[in-house]
């Protein structure tokens, strides 16, 4: 069922069409008021001569084509990260391709797709990267077709990748740092739950939790464990930790909300501070219910942003940044609904 | 080398001048299409500034009727959502009682009717949740009463405020966003009055939905704020400027309705700022300048594409124009070339432009009187030659009248009176005729009765060596003649042809008319010439006219120069198809043949008898 709003909008927008053709003249109607000086001006020789050819306001050219790719989680990174690749492909003038990986197909994901994307002509690939040989082999099928690679959110050293978008993870961590001295006082038996992953933003996360944290000399660090993104084995170093630790920073998002259960589980969950990184819904409610204390969240809409925006450079023959930083922020249950957090927590109006 | 290269290139130089540059053709051509061409611009420019005003006008207009219309929209949802709260407040709170499960089937048949509404909560004063739909646990952590929505209600009583859209956290599964509609109400429940509040929350999308659909050309937007402090409720790239990735004057918006143009990090916008009424928001519409100067660019391209496909055009045109205009003047400039030649017997035909006609039309009267004038100059030459060869004729040789005399004396010395009285009357008649009353025509009788006299006169001086017979048909007795036409022939005859002869001599003259030709013919018997002699007496210079005289003539005056005369007086007389006709053989005699067109003399007679 429709609502009246809807159905009210399309009319009146029909209606303002019909006015504007009338009118014979806006902003994106140029053809308009480009024929009517020529009928004027020079209907009778142009006619006569034949000369129609010259008549006809030379058409926009087509927007080029630029494909993101979607990532292996489709989690609301992603989402946002869409959201922000399409407005500004729409600011900047460029057709944007969703280009999501072939169910079943799990190991050659996103270089599959963006084969795909090249073929229908991208110009330029867009994508979070699952992996590092991933990204190399995406990177190898970009440069045969003469496209271009821009990273979102992660950045591996892989060459060839024109322009990385990407946070300062080590500043990231920083934050979750501070974040976990100020909820502790700066005092206490601080538990690091580090990545199973190889990527180098995970260990600039880790060095810059450290490096917060060993400015509060009262607070001792535990390190050592680490989780990937099972839930079973995340369950089981969460477990052991809740009961070294008075907190607990969780560098994976798997690791958060495993150390949150453990903590819901328990009962009386304030005692264990976590911190963590990512703003899936799941750890939003977390967060709001406080048994997860600090998120430290990046804006994917601003990922998708700028990606698209060093593609416009790109394309355009500029030189594009090659890294671009994003900013991330640490966010409280107090704070989460701020207006201005809110959008960067709920980008989507669903 | 190069001396002469550069003073061809010269010459070169000033022919191109005279007869390219400064031709009627190409004077004509490049007038023409400069005229044309800037005429064509004017045009062009002036509908050019009239174009780029109208486009920049209508795409104001267009860009506040957008906008007008969005808010109307608006405004008219707006309505739509105050009227299903008080239906909500009716069925909910009218009867103080909101338990049971008739009202919560009201509440769900209300809420089927719309898609957009999220949930319905009652809360009474201190945020105990009394009453939701559809049913959920309420967050421990959702603090409601330190809601916006919450707190605007308890402020004002029994006024039905929307909040700013905003992350509904109150229950869970979920973040949606919302706009809330809240009031405070005073229910009687049991005869006790109840401060509660109703909350109705409506999904934001409708309203994202229809900002985000709004198209301000290429790269324009709308955004909504809340007139009160100036929050944005929705803007297309809200996440951009609350990172600080982009600005936007919100300010400007606020303070100001209407249009007016701003400039914002160095793009020049046009903004249309509208009211929405009952919800306290503004909706601004952005549209982008820049993109309307595309537009006039684009008039330009178009307009320099058309102005150089007309001079094109207008060039051609311009050249066919000249050469329609300049072909018959060249045709006249052929024809006076060919008249200068000498040739003056051409006419140009009277065509083309009016000018053109005239001009062709005075050339042949010129061409024309041209002719006559030479016509005239011929005849007035002819006639002064024919005088001059009649003058020359009617001279009576003082040689013959000097040797009749003496004959005369000689013969009346001599007691021959009769002679004498024949040779006396010979010559009265003989100078009778050739006076003739100055006439230049004259009887073929009289022409013969001359020579009838001069050869007597003639018999008697030589002693009759000769003898003579004049034969005439009567028709040619009746035709006019030159005069004097046969004396020289006689004359001639005598004496290249007799004179010298040894035998007696024997002229014969004949007169008759053949096939309207009148022919004189005197023959005799002398000397004779040759006939390629004979041939050429006629022909040639008057010295190669001379050579082939057979002897030197004795009057002084060469006998050819006399039978040329007598030609060309028959010629300049009847024509060329008239004249003098030689026949001879070398010792076999000669025969002269006159043919002259017979016309007959009428008064011949009266002539005669005037004295």
């Amino acid at each position: 069922m429709k609502s009246s709003l809807e159905r009210l909008g399309r009319r009146s927008f029909a209606r303002i069409r019909r006015l504007r053709g009338l009118s014979a003249g806006s902003p994106d109607s140029a053809w308009l008021s480009a024929r009517l000086p020529a009928a004027l001006l020079l209907l009778p020789l142009l006619a006569a001569a034949g000369c129609s050819g010259s008549a006809a306001p030379a058409a926009p050219p087509p927007p080029r084509l630029a494909a993101l790719i979607a990532p292996q989680s489709d989690g609301a990174l992603a989402g946002a990260i869409r959201l922000g690749a399409e407005a500004a492909a729409k600011e900047f003038g460029y057709r944007l391709d969703y280009v999501e990986k072939e169910a079943g197909r799990p190991g050659e994901g996103q270089a599959e797709a963006a084969s795909r994307a090249l073929k229908e002509g991208a110009e330029a690939l867009l994508l979070d990267p699952d992996g590092e040989l991933q990204l190399a082999e995406v990177v190898k099928l970009a440069h045969a077709a003469g496209a271009a690679v821009i990273t979102l959110s992660d950045a591996y050293p892989v060459d060839g990748v024109a322009s990385a978008v990407t946070i300062d993870n080590r500043e990231a961590g920083r934050q979750a740092g501070a974040a976990m001295a100020e909820l502790l006082g700066g005092y206490g038996r601080v538990a690091v739950l580090g990545a199973d992953s190889s990527a180098p933003g995970y260990e600039e996360r880790h060095a810059g939790v450290l490096e917060e944290l060993a400015r509060h000399p009262a607070i001792t660090v535990t390190e050592g464990y680490s989780c990937g993104s099972s839930s079973d084995g995340c369950s089981e170093a969460a477990r052991q930790l809740m009961d070294e630790a008075d907190g607990i920073v969780a560098l994976q998002e798997q690791g958060v909300l495993s150390s949150a259960r453990e903590s819901l589980r328990r009962g009386a969950s304030s005692e264990v501070k976590i911190v963590g990184f990512g703003s899936e819904t799941e750890q939003l409610e977390l967060l709001q219910d406080g048994v997860i204390d600090r998120l430290v969240v990046q804006s994917g809409f601003n990922a998708g942003y700028l990606g698209m925006r060093q593609a416009d450079r790109l394309l355009r023959g500029e030189k594009p940044e090659a890294r671009v930083a994003l900013a991330t922020k640490a966010v409280s249950p107090d704070s989460m609904f701020w207006m201005d957090n809110q959008k960067l927590l709920f980008p989507f109006v669903k | 080398m190069k001396r002469p290269t550069l003073k061809e290139a010269a010459r070169f130089k000033e022919r191109v001048r005279h007869s390219r540059v400064s031709s009627i053709q190409s004077i004509v051509t490049w007038s023409f299409s400069v005229m044309i061409v800037i005429a064509i611009g004017t045009v062009a420019f002036l509908l050019h500034d009239k174009f780029s005003a109208s486009a920049e006008r209508s795409a104001f207009t267009s860009s506040s009727q957008i906008v007008d219309q969005v808010s109307y929209n608006l405004e008219d949802y707006v309505r739509g959502l105050s009227s299903f709260y008080r239906a909500i407040e009716q069925n909910l709170l009218d009867k103080g009682r909101w338990d049971g499960s008739e009202v919560d089937t009201q509440l769900d048949t209300l809420m089927g009717s719309r898609d957009d509404i999220v949930s319905i909560a009652l809360f009474a004063e201190d945020g105990t949740l009394l009453k939701n739909r559809p049913a959920a646990e309420l967050r421990p952590s959702a603090n409601v009463t330190g809601q916006g929505w919450f707190q605007a209600a308890l402020r004002v009583p029994d006024h039905l405020g929307f909040s700013l859209p905003h992350i509904q956290n109150l229950y869970k599964g979920g973040y949606p966003w919302v706009v809330s509609m809240s009031k405070r109400v005073t229910v009687q429940q049991d005869g006790q009055a109840q401060e509660v509040i109703l909350l109705v929350d409506i999904n934001f999308k409708q309203i994202d939905e229809l900002c985000s659909r709004i198209s301000l050309g290429r790269q324009g937007y709308a955004y909504i704020i809340d007139e009160g402090a100036g929050n944005i409720v929705y803007h297309p790239q809200q996440q951009l400027i609350y990172m600080g990735l982009k600005r936007e004057n919100v300010e400007g918006a606020l303070v100001s309705s209407g249009d007016y143009v701003e400039e914002l990090d160095g793009e020049r916008r046009l903004v249309t700022v509208k009211s929405v009424a009952n919800i306290g928001w503004k909706i601004v519409g952005v549209s982008y300048l820049d993109e309307l100067l595309t537009t006039r660019e684009e008039v330009n391209r178009y307009l320099v594409r058309v102005v150089a496909a007309s001079l094109v055009l207008v060039l051609l045109f311009g050249m066919l124009l000249a050469r329609s205009i300049i072909r018959p003047l060249k045709r006249v400039e052929k024809m006076m070339r060919s008249v200068e030649r000498g040739q003056f017997d051409v006419e140009l035909p009277v065509e083309g432009p009016l000018e053109v006609e005239r001009l062709s039309r005075r050339f042949n009267l010129m061409v024309h009187k041209i002719r006559q004038l030479m016509g005239q100059i011929v005849l007035e030459q002819e006639s002064k030659r024919r005088h001059e060869l009649e003058a020359l004729q009617a001279q009576i040789n003082p040689h013959f009248l000097y040797n009749t005399l003496n004959s005369v004396v000689r013969m009346a010395a001599m007691s021959r009176g009769e002679e004498v009285v024949t040779m006396i009357t010979s010559l009265s008649k003989l100078f009778r005729i050739s006076l003739s009353q100055g006439r230049t025509l004259i009887s073929v009788k009289d022409e013969l009765e001359h020579a009838h006299h001069y050869l007597t006169i003639q018999q008697l001086r030589f002693g009759r060596k000769f003898t003579f017979a004049i034969r005439a048909t009567e028709e040619a007795e009746r035709c006019r003649t030159l005069k004097l036409v046969l004396q020289p022939l006689l004359e001639n005859a005598i004496e290249h042809g007799l004179e010298y002869s040894a035998d007696e001599g024997r002229i014969e003259v004949q007169a008759f008319v053949e096939d309207g030709v009148l022919t004189l013919l005197v023959e005799d018997n002398g000397a004779g010439m040759a006939p390629e002699a004979a041939a050429l007496l006629l022909s040639g210079e008057r010295g190669s006219a001379e050579a082939p005289e057979r002897r030197p003539s004795r009057t002084g005056k060469g006998s050819g120069v006399a039978l040329r005369n007598i030609h060309d007086r028959i010629r300049l007389n009847y024509g060329a198809a008239y004249g003098l006709e030689f026949r001879s053989e070398l010792e076999e005699g000669m025969t002269v043949t006159v043919r002259i067109p017979a016309e007959a003399a009428e008064e011949e007679i009266d002539d005669e008898k005037q004295p």
